[in-house]
């Protein structure tokens, strides 16, 4: 007996080692339970702005089986970074941000030396997912040239790499099309913002105004006069964009999928953070769809289904 | 083939040649592996049918109760569109009031289900509206899709698919998802008629409530779509609108009510289909046969955990098991092979099993017999190597040597030349066949000739007290027998019977074969002795005969008897018959066996 004990006692621990990995490695299968992730999405603004993403970022925990993210907003007190360290602390094992300076985010993160998974949404190299800022940008601006006139291009100085793509790809298409192009730097705070475009329009300085942010967009369909003929162009996904496109204060926007951008986005942190996605729908892997959109399609069944949130 | 054979057979030659430990180990492990294997598979397939067909049952009953909420809401949506229509709009000159207050009524009592209620001139003119709001500027009804199938299958009630409101203005700058219901309508204004639409805007998030509680704890998902095909509810609607996700939805028109399997998209699904009453939507579960899968993927699990479990459970007990049955075994035939090796000394091992008991019992018993039949050779060997050198002492007994060779020196002495040389020739050939090369075995022949020296050298010495007469048939002249067995008997005889004759001795002596076996009979005609003198002399002892030098050659009876018997056996020896004062006969028995000199 002495002579198998140790080769049988050796086999069975083998053999229960192995079924105990089998068990630990299927045991979310057996369970069914949410993986235990803990992922942050920092946004650049309000909530309100993004519900869209936000909605896509949830669709995709639900494929996923995974909790659902903690999102937070803009903090006048905390600046992201801030923010950031924040959520760490608090044990977040994943990010996705949209940033408000891209370079400072990028170079925070590698700072940390935590190696956390991260998506930064902002358009630049660091972006795991399709940009088409560019394409969006030239888009836009070739609308905006059909309209005729001196075009206004708003910009705000931001440190944002997408937007920074946009404005050069929006100049330079519009240039190529002949348009007289200006640029007009409202890059202050949001409330004098208002009242500076205001008088801006007032003015009839210029026959179409491009805003190549959303919230510039919102701040300048809100200051443009009822009656005025100026034709207000952007990008922009907000409640208040549409209502604005839907009641013909801005004339047509270029609208990114932001629930598509969202989903994409978990997804995308799912796999650095190694979790398996073979069972989720990923569609095609092109770049996130946009669409131009104005009143006169806004409530085509196609454009619809994009612009107004289904399920509120 | 043969391939295959030789590999079947090295595996058993290798397989006969384990221990039976591990052969009854492997053997039980193996039988109980593939049992619990087969068993094990059987269940699991068992259960992932049942498993299957649970499934598919709960999800009939969920599409079937979920067709019924759908009737019953749509149902409910239709009476509103009735209540409006026949108890308001039918009794109501428009010249004469408005319908506001009672589509206000009706919007109220039902407003969780409804967005809006309005009705249209069919020029697309609002009539009115509850609740009251504003209508759109630049907002043609005329070209929405409810008002053009309204206005284009009269007395049906249309249901659209989900769309956005956009006729009203919303004072919370929202935007609603409604399933427009709409049916012309008839209008009456100064008694003058006219056609309208009748548009009952249902809250979209009513429909979408139905599928998500009753779907919550559904296996796979439930989706709803219209009589086109169009997707009315799905709960991945938003991936769906996205591009992301794809959806079988305009196949599914095809389907009547029933089960289908389907392969989309690259996945083998099941599909139950259902209808809806009056709208001809399709109720639409799906249960992709990978959500089978997950579903008995924990039976799968467990299976295979308890599988794994038992069979490593059962490697243990029959290692266990086959210890137990082997090691009694093992010990014992450990006990074997030191016996092999000529380990007498050793304690052989009884114990384990009453079988194994017994066997044990069985080899020491075998080897205590052995042993004793070992000391019982060693001793005869001891007893016959001890007879052999008396016998060979015998040869040159010194004082039949000396007597001899002093009756010679007398004959030389008194110048009697011939019969000293007659004497010195006979104790030569006397001592030649003595000694017969060293062999043990001589012809009878030989025997009887060195009888015959023996009794020639006696007769000088003891002056023909006594006469000698040897017989033997000549067959059996030739027969073999131990040497110097007939010597002793006639020795005895001499010093005996002779000694007190006085020239009327006589010693015959007689051989012939009988019965098979061959008899060499010493006789005399001296004394005799007594019955209890004749049962001493070939008394059985342990210890070999004494040599009694004083008479003769030293060699007695026992001796003879004993070396016979050592050599041919227990019913071979000698026999004497005695009479008292008529003489003795010692009866030689020997086997009848030819004389083969190379032997």
């Amino acid at each position: 007996m002495k002579k198998y004990i140790r080769p049988v006692v050796f086999a069975a621990a083998c053999l229960s080692f192995i079924i105990i990995m089998f068990l630990l490695t299927k045991s979310e299968e057996i369970t069914n339970r949410p993986r235990n992730v803990q992922i942050s999405v920092i946004l650049s603004g309000s909530r309100e702005r993004w519900r869209s993403l936000e909605r896509g970022i949830y669709q995709a925990c639900g494929e996923l089986k995974i909790e659902k993210p903690f999102v937070a907003e803009s903090d006048e007190l905390l600046s992201q970074t801030e923010q950031l360290n924040s959520e760490i602390a608090k044990g977040a094992n994943g990010f996705i941000i949209f940033p408000e300076d891209s370079r400072e985010t990028s170079e925070y993160l590698l700072q940390t030396g935590l190696n956390i998974p991260a998506v930064i949404i902002d358009g630049s190299e660091n972006d795991s997912l399709p940009a088409n800022n560019a394409e969006m940008a030239a888009a836009l601006a070739e609308s905006a040239a059909e309209s005729g006139g001196k075009i206004t291009l708003l910009t705000i100085g931001s440190r944002r790499e997408d937007l920074r793509q946009r404005a050069d790809a929006f100049s330079r298409r519009a240039r190529e099309l002949g348009a007289e192009l200006s640029t007009l730097d409202i890059g202050f705070d949001g409330d004098i913002r208002g009242e500076y475009l205001a008088v801006y329009f007032s003015k009839g300085q210029s026959e179409t105004v491009v805003a190549l942010d959303n919230d510039v967009l919102e701040v300048a369909a809100a200051a443009l006069p009822g009656n005025s003929k100026i034709s207000l162009y952007g990008f922009g996904n907000s409640d208040k964009v549409i209502y604005a496109l839907d009641h013909g204060r801005i004339k047509e926007i270029c609208f990114q999928n932001e629930f598509s951008l969202g989903y994409s986005a978990m997804i995308a942190l799912a796999e650095k953070m190694g979790i398996n996605t073979k069972e989720v729908p990923v569609g095609s892997g092109d770049s996130i769809a946009y669409r131009l959109i104005s009143r006169e399609n806004m409530y085509d069944l196609e454009t619809e289904r994009l612009i107004f949130p289904l399920m509120p | 083939m043969s391939r295959i054979k030789s590999f079947f057979d090295k595996t058993f030659k290798y397989y006969r040649r384990k221990s039976i430990q591990f052969t009854i180990s492997l053997s039980f492990t193996v039988v109980a592996v593939v049992c619990m294997l087969v068993m094990g598979a059987l269940l699991y397939r068992q259960f992932a049918d049942n498993m299957r067909q649970t499934i598919i049952n709960d999800n009939q009953q969920l599409v079937s109760q979920i067709v019924l909420n759908i009737n019953n809401y749509t149902t409910s949506m239709r009476g509103i569109s009735d209540s409006i229509y026949y108890n308001v709009i039918k009794n109501t000159d428009l010249a004469d009031r408005n319908i506001s207050k009672e589509m206000s009524l009706l919007y109220e009592a039902n407003k969780n289900d409804l967005i809006s209620v309005a009705c249209f001139t069919e020029d697309g003119g609002l009539v009115d509206a509850a609740p009251t709001t504003t209508q759109k500027e630049n907002i043609d009804v005329r070209s929405q899709d409810w008002f053009v199938r309204a206005m284009a299958t009269i007395e049906n009630s249309h249901f659209s698919i989900p769309h956005v409101q956009n006729i009203f203005e919303d004072s919370n700058q929202r935007y609603r998802w409604v399933i427009s219901l709409s049916r012309m309508v008839e209008l009456t204004s100064g008694g003058n008629t006219s056609i309208g639409v009748l548009l009952v805007d249902m809250n979209y998030n009513g429909i979408e409530t139905i599928f998500r509680e009753m779907g919550a704890n559904s296996s796979g998902y439930v989706y709803l779509i219209d009589r086109t095909g169009q997707i009315i509810y799905h709960p991945k609607q938003d991936l769906i609108y996205s591009g992301i996700y794809k959806e079988n939805n305009i196949s599914a028109v095809g389907y009547s009510d029933g089960i289908y399997q389907e392969n989309f998209d690259g996945a083998a699904r099941s599909v139950i289909v259902k209808q809806t009453g009056y709208t001809g939507w399709r109720v639409i579960s799906v249960v992709p046969t990978s959500e089978f899968t997950m579903s008995v993927a924990q039976t799968r699990i467990l299976v295979i955990a308890v599988t794994g479990f038992a069979i490593m459970l059962i490697i243990i007990m029959n290692a266990f098991i086959s210890s137990r049955v082997a090691d009694p075994i093992k010990k014992l035939e450990q006990s074997v092979r030191d016996l092999e090796k000529g380990n007498l000394a050793l304690n052989i091992f009884i114990g384990g099993p009453y079988e194994i008991e017994r066997l044990g019992k069985a080899i020491r018993s075998t080897v205590d017999r052995i042993i004793s039949l070992m000391g019982d050779i060693v001793k005869e060997h001891e007893q016959k190597r001890r007879m052999e050198f008396d016998a060979l002492q015998a040869q040159i007994n010194p004082h039949f040597l000396y007597n001899t060779l002093d009756s010679i020196v007398w004959m030389i002495e008194s110048e009697r030349y011939p019969e000293a040389i007659t004497m010195v020739t006979a104790l030569a050939s006397l001592f030649r066949i003595s000694l017969s090369k060293g062999k043990n075995i001589i012809s009878i022949g030989e025997e009887l000739k060195h009888a015959q020296n023996y009794l020639h050298i006696q007769k000088i010495r003891y002056k023909n007290k006594f006469s000698v007469e040897i017989n033997a048939d000549s067959e059996i002249l030739s027969c073999g027998t131990i040497k110097l067995i007939v010597q002793p008997l006639i020795e005895n005889s001499i010093y005996h019977a002779m000694q007190i004759m006085d020239g009327d001795g006589e010693i015959k002596i007689n051989g012939y074969q009988k019965n098979g076996g061959v008899y060499i009979e010493v006789r005399d005609n001296g004394m005799g002795m007594t019955q209890e003198k004749i049962a001493s002399l070939l008394e059985d002892t342990s210890e070999p005969a004494p040599v009694d030098e004083r008479s003769g050659s030293g060699i007695g009876l026992k001796n003879v008897h004993q070396r016979i018997k050592l050599y041919y056996g227990q019913e071979y020896g000698l026999e004497i018959e005695s009479e008292l004062d008529e003489g003795t006969t010692v009866r030689i028995h020997l086997p009848y066996a030819r004389f083969d000199e190379d032997a």
